[in-house]
This record gives structure tokens, C-alpha cells and sequence, in this order.
């Protein structure tokens, strides 16, 4: 403000009155700019130029003083105005205070007069000025706090954790609404509330009490079951700078879905465990006959018993390797080399691999590949889709009865590659189709249950392919055999060219 | 010889099977077998056996239990003595004892069982 000269404006119809004034104050070192009535003095303070003070006659054509004190105000509401007038009576300075005035010069007035009015002014305009930035920033600051706090309880409600403060006496002081949520019962109940009227649950009081009433800070974890959910509920005291226990704070954090998943996994380490251990009780049951002759001498039956063996081993060693290759897929310690890569010589390789297996089982195994030009290069793991294709050739072959056939195909439309394992064996109902490729299962009927398996060879199958974008299709009726369908991005697919 | 006792083996574990047909057989019992709950009871039906060893998992991890439940609803299988024979008893954290009401079975046995113990509990269930 300091560096500005302070603009003054005169407003008089009088041109006399309005230079006289303009020299004195011009010589003063104000920058002076003059009106030649109220309503020019009001244009030029709407077109936005700021002036610090307003001389102004009170009687002009158009708009006088006294109307412009009010209109001026209305456009800036801290224009300072002093009024000029030659009829300098108590009545009209009264007038034109109420109305807004800062103060009046009676004409005639001398130049010493009206520099003194105009300096006490522009003063008391200063201040006005001064408080209301104090006054401002004040109330900003308020906003502030104010603004601090609703954040800071919008954050709190918005948590997904229920968060529970309570006092020294045990009486609830704070809850969020996730809090409410997980125990409704706690809702109604005006703040603070004793503990005990509100957790119906004796655990979380017992819980925060025991964290209120330790003689040195402690933080006490529990789980907590309320209703179908589960909460690990965590409290901790609330200190004071000085270090002395206001309360206590509990978070309750749903950890249903945690807990669901640990039941998930104990189940499958016990059902892993059950087909291990069934195997391995018939393996040492078999070796056991033979070795002890507690079941007589029968060389031929010993024979057999012993092969069963060796072949229900090598199933076990199987559902190991299976077991490894599906743990490393789950916890993503399993990664695919992708490249470029030709299913037909894949699928072929497996296919003579698997021949001398079909001949034992007097299945006829089959493979028809469509024109090379058809079958694009697609974008996989060689080693991933032998082991996809091998599982569905063994299964087509395990599953289908003797002098049945297996017709494997290979074709694709650009987009895929596909490998069809067709077999003309047991096939499967619907139901049984819609469990295929879950952990463990296996078709149970008086076929199956003379083929050997581990249950887990569609499911790794299904993870392989699901790792490759490709899909897998299967059609399968009881008695008439079961098509599986698995088709691979090419490359140009998988890349977007 | 025409008055040998007939044991029914249900197990949908055919080496199983064949393991303890040749230990019942070599003391002169008579065997019949099945590899599912449903065939089992179809044999029971059919072929009135002595006894009947049963395994708890077989196609669903009840259907030993559902084929003991049903064994014992039908006039014609009711009297017949039941050993269930399981391997899952190491992976639950509790033991399952026979119990006339949820569990109607004579005897509990935890696989792999014994030859010796296999004769002598159908050998008790008999007598």
C-alpha cells in the first residue's frame, strides 16, 4: 500500500470546485482523478478502478452526494466518502454519516482543511482495512480447524474397520459407523455409554478393559465371532503426552474371508493327505500279503499284487509332481517360457510317446493333423502344453474300454490352435462333466475304479491352460465317450498383429 | 464248503479289495465285493452276507457312512455286523466312534489294517 500513491477521486458539477481541489491534493502527491457528477463517479468505480477516497459535492444534476454514498457502497463496501457542502448544517452531516459518510467539509474550506480531512481519512481507511484482513484471516483459520476435524471424522466413518475408543471408566466416548455396523445393537445408545451396555459381547469389553486397567501400556489382539463373520480385534491404550492411559482404542477388522481361506487350505492338506495315505495303505498292505504269506502261497496272485503295487506307486509319484506343479502355479513360483511354438509337432511327439501304452490297452490312438498352412505357430510353453495334451491323451486312453478308439486332431482358424482328444470310451453324465477339473475329483464307477489316477490331472490341465488365454471344451455322454477341446492363441492373436 | 461265512468288501480301492479277499479267503471265508456305496447295497441285498467291511470315502467323503445308514434302515441288511475301515481318522482332529445313532457300525478301524486284525475283528463281529 505503501508504494501506491493513494488515488482520490473529486466529484463535483462545479469545474472550479473540482480543479481547485485536484491542484491542491495533486500537489500533495495524490493521483487525482475528478467526475463531473454522482453517477460518473459510480460508472467509473464499477468499471473496477479503485479509489481510496471520494470527494464529493452533495448537490449535482443526476446523482447527488447523498445517493451516491449509498450506491457506493454497494459496489465497495470500504469506499471512504467525504462530502463537500455549502449547506453545512448538523442535519445533513447526520444524513450522510447514517448514510455511509466518513465525515463532510463545510464550504468554503481552506486547502490545509481539506488536506487534513482527507489524511485522517485515508488513516482510519488504512485501519479498516487492517482489521478486516485480521478479521478474515481469523475466520479462515476457523475454517480450517473446522474443515481438520469433519475430515478427519469423514475418514473415520468412511473406514471399513470398526473403531472403538472408550474411556478410563469404561464408557464408550467414540465409534465409527463401520462400528455401529458390526454391532447394531451399539447404535442407539447415546455417547459416552458404558461398555457393557452397548458390546453385547463380553469379549471385546473384557478385551478393552484389560488394555484401560493394565498398569503399563499393553496392546491385547483377539478373534472375535459375532454372527456369521469373524474380527480380529485389536486394542490399544490411549495416552496422554505424559504417558498416563486415557482409554482405550479397539479396531475390529472383518477377517472372515482370511478365515474362510485357512479352512479352504486345512481341508486340502487333509484331503492331499487322504490320497496319500490311502495309496500307501494298500501299497503296504499288498507288500505286506506277499511277504508275510499270512494269505497262503499263491505265486501267480503274489505277482499280480506286487505289480499293483509298483503301478499304484508311480500313480503316487505322480499326484506328487502334480501337487508341486499346481502349489507353484497357485503361489505364482510357476512361469510359462512362452515362444513360438507348432502344436501338430507337440501333439504328434505325444502321441507316438503314448503308443506303446494304447497297444497294451488294445486302444486304438489316432492323429490327423489338418494342412500345415492351417495350423498357425502359436505363443506357449512347449513343455506346459505336452504335459496339457500327454494328461488328456493318458486320460482318453485310461478311460476307454478295449478295442475302443482315441482320435486325436489338430486344426486352427488363425485366431487358434486346437488339439481334439476324442475317444469312444465311458464318458461321463453332465454332473460328473461339472466337476471334471476340481482338486481330487475322479469319476467313481465300477470302471474307473480299476484305473489308477490322482484326481489333479484336469485341474493342472485347466490352470495350464487358463496361464495361456487358450480355452478348453468339453463334450462327453455316458457310454458313447468324451471330447476334450483345448485351443491356443497363435501368436499373431496373442501379439495383435 | 457250503457253511463258510460270506464277507461283503465295499472299498472303492479294487487293490484293497483283492488284498483283503486274499486274506479272508485263505481262512475259508467267502467273499463278495463292490466298489461303490450304491453297489454295495445292491450286494447286501443280493447276496446276504456274514458281514460287511466297508470304507468310509469313497465317490463323496460320506458315502461309507451314507451306506452304513441305509444297511441299517432295510429289514434285510439291519442284523448284518458292520467294521468301517477309514484312512482319514490321522487328518481330522477327532476320533470317530461307533455310535448307534449317527455312526451305526460295529467296529472302527484305521487303515492300514492289519491282516491279523482284519481276521480277528470279523472273527468277533461273527461270534
Amino acid at each position: 500500500m505503501a508504494d501506491r500513491r493513494n488515488r482520490i477521486l473529486v466529484v463535483d458539477d462545479e469545474v472550479g470546485m473540482r480543479e481547485g481541489c485536484r491542484r491542491i491534493l495533486a500537489a500533495e502527491g495524490y493521483d487525482v482523478e475528478t467526475a463531473d457528477d454522482g453517477m460518473a463517479a459510480l460508472e467509473r468505480f464499477r468499471a473496477g478502478e479503485g479509489f481510496d477516497v471520494v470527494i464529493s459535492d452533495l448537490k449535482m444534476p443526476r446523482m447527488g452526494g447523498m445517493d451516491l454514498v449509498q450506491a457506493l457502497h454497494e459496489v465497495d463496501e470500504d469506499a471512504l466518502l467525504l462530502v463537500i457542502t455549502a449547506y453545512a448544517t448538523i442535519d445533513t452531516a447526520v444524513d450522510a454519516t447514517k448514510r455511509g459518510a466518513y465525515g463532510y467539509i463545510p464550504k468554503p474550506f481552506t486547502p490545509d482543511e481539506l488536506l487534513l480531512h482527507v489524511r485522517n481519512g485515508l488513516e482510519k481507511r488504512a485501519l479498516r482495512i487492517e482489521a478486516k484482513a485480521l478479521r478474515e484471516e481469523r475466520e479462515s483459520r476457523l475454517l480450517e480447524v473446522a474443515f481438520e476435524r469433519s475430515k478427519s471424522t469423514t475418514i473415520l466413518h468412511c473406514m471399513t474397520d470398526g473403531v472403538l475408543v472408550v474411556n478410563r471408566e469404561g464408557h464408550i466416548v467414540l465409534r465409527n459407523a463401520a462400528l455401529s455396523r458390526i454391532m447394531p445393537s451399539c447404535t442407539g445408545q447415546p455417547l459416552p455409554t458404558p461398555v457393557e451396555n452397548a458390546a453385547e459381547l463380553p469379549e471385546i469389553v473384557s478385551l478393552v478393559m484389560e488394555v484401560v486397567q493394565a498398569d503399563a501400556p499393553i496392546i491385547a489382539s483377539r478373534e472375535i465371532v459375532i454372527g456369521p463373520c469373524t474380527y480380529m480385534v485389536n486394542a490399544a491404550p490411549v495416552l496422554e503426552p505424559g504417558g498416563e492411559t486415557l482409554g482405550a482404542v479397539a479396531v475390529l477388522r472383518d477377517i472372515t474371508a482370511l478365515k474362510k481361506l485357512e479352512i479352504a487350505k486345512s481341508m486340502f492338506v487333509s484331503m492331499v493327505a487322504h490320497e496319500l495315505k490311502s495309496p500307501l495303505a494298500t501299497i503296504e498292505s499288498s507288500l505286506n500279503i506277499v511277504l508275510s504269506g499270512i494269505a497262503g502261497e499263491d505265486p501267480e496272485r503274489d505277482r499280480q499284487m506286487i505289480q499293483r503295487a509298483l503301478l499304484r506307486s508311480r500313480t503316487l509319484r505322480t499326484l506328487v509332481s502334480d501337487l508341486l506343479n499346481l502349489t507353484a502355479i497357485e503361489t505364482g513360483n510357476f512361469s510359462l517360457k512362452r515362444q513360438h511354438a507348432d502344436l501338430s509337432t507337440i501333439v504328434t511327439e505325444v502321441v507316438d510317446a503314448s503308443a506303446e501304452r494304447s497297444q497294451e490297452r488294445n486302444v486304438t490312438l489316432q492323429i490327423e493333423c489338418a494342412a500345415p498352412t492351417q495350423i498357425e505357430p502359436i505363443l506357449a510353453d512347449p513343455n506346459a502344453v505336452r504335459s496339457i495334451v500327454t494328461n488328456l491323451v493318458d486320460n482318453a486312453i485310461k478311460y476307454t474300454p478295449e478295442g475302443g478308439h482315441v482320435n486325436v486332431r489338430v486344426d486352427g482358424n488363425g485366431l487358434y490352435a486346437r488339439v481334439v482328444v476324442k475317444d469312444d470310451g465311458i464318458g461321463m453324465s453332465p454332473a460328473e462333466r461339472d466337476h471334471i477339473f476340481d482338486e481330487f475329483y475322479r469319476v467313481k464307477n465300477d470302471y474307473t475304479a480299476h484305473v489308477p489316477g490322482t484326481g489333479l490331472g484336469l485341474t493342472l490341465v485347466r490352470r495350464l491352460v487358463d496361464m495361456h488365454q487358450g480355452r478348453i471344451d468339453v463334450d462327453s455322454s455316458p457310454g458313447k465317450g468324451s471330447s476334450f477341446a483345448v485351443s491356443f492363441p497363435t501368436v499373431a492373436y496373442a501379439t495383435g498383429l | 464248503m457250503s457253511d463258510a461265512k460270506k464277507v461283503l468288501l465295499v472299498d472303492d480301492d479294487v487293490d484293497l479289495v483283492a488284498v483283503n479277499r486274499a486274506v479272508l479267503e485263505s481262512r475259508g471265508y467267502s467273499i463278495v465285493s463292490a466298489h461303490s456305496g450304491p453297489a454295495g447295497l445292491v450286494k447286501a441285498r443280493a447276496e446276504k452276507p456274514d458281514v460287511i467291511v466297508l470304507d468310509v470315502m469313497m465317490g463323496t467323503n460320506s458315502e461309507g457312512f451314507d451306506l452304513a445308514r441305509a444297511l441299517r434302515k432295510d429289514d434285510t441288511t439291519r442284523h448284518i455286523p458292520l467294521i468301517m475301515v477309514t484312512a482319514i481318522h490321522a487328518t481330522v482332529p477327532f476320533r470317530y466312534e461307533p455310535d448307534t445313532n449317527y455312526l451305526p457300525v460295529d467296529r472302527f478301524l484305521e487303515k492300514p489294517v492289519a491282516p491279523e486284525v482284519l481276521l480277528n475283528e470279523v472273527l468277533a463281529v461273527l461270534t
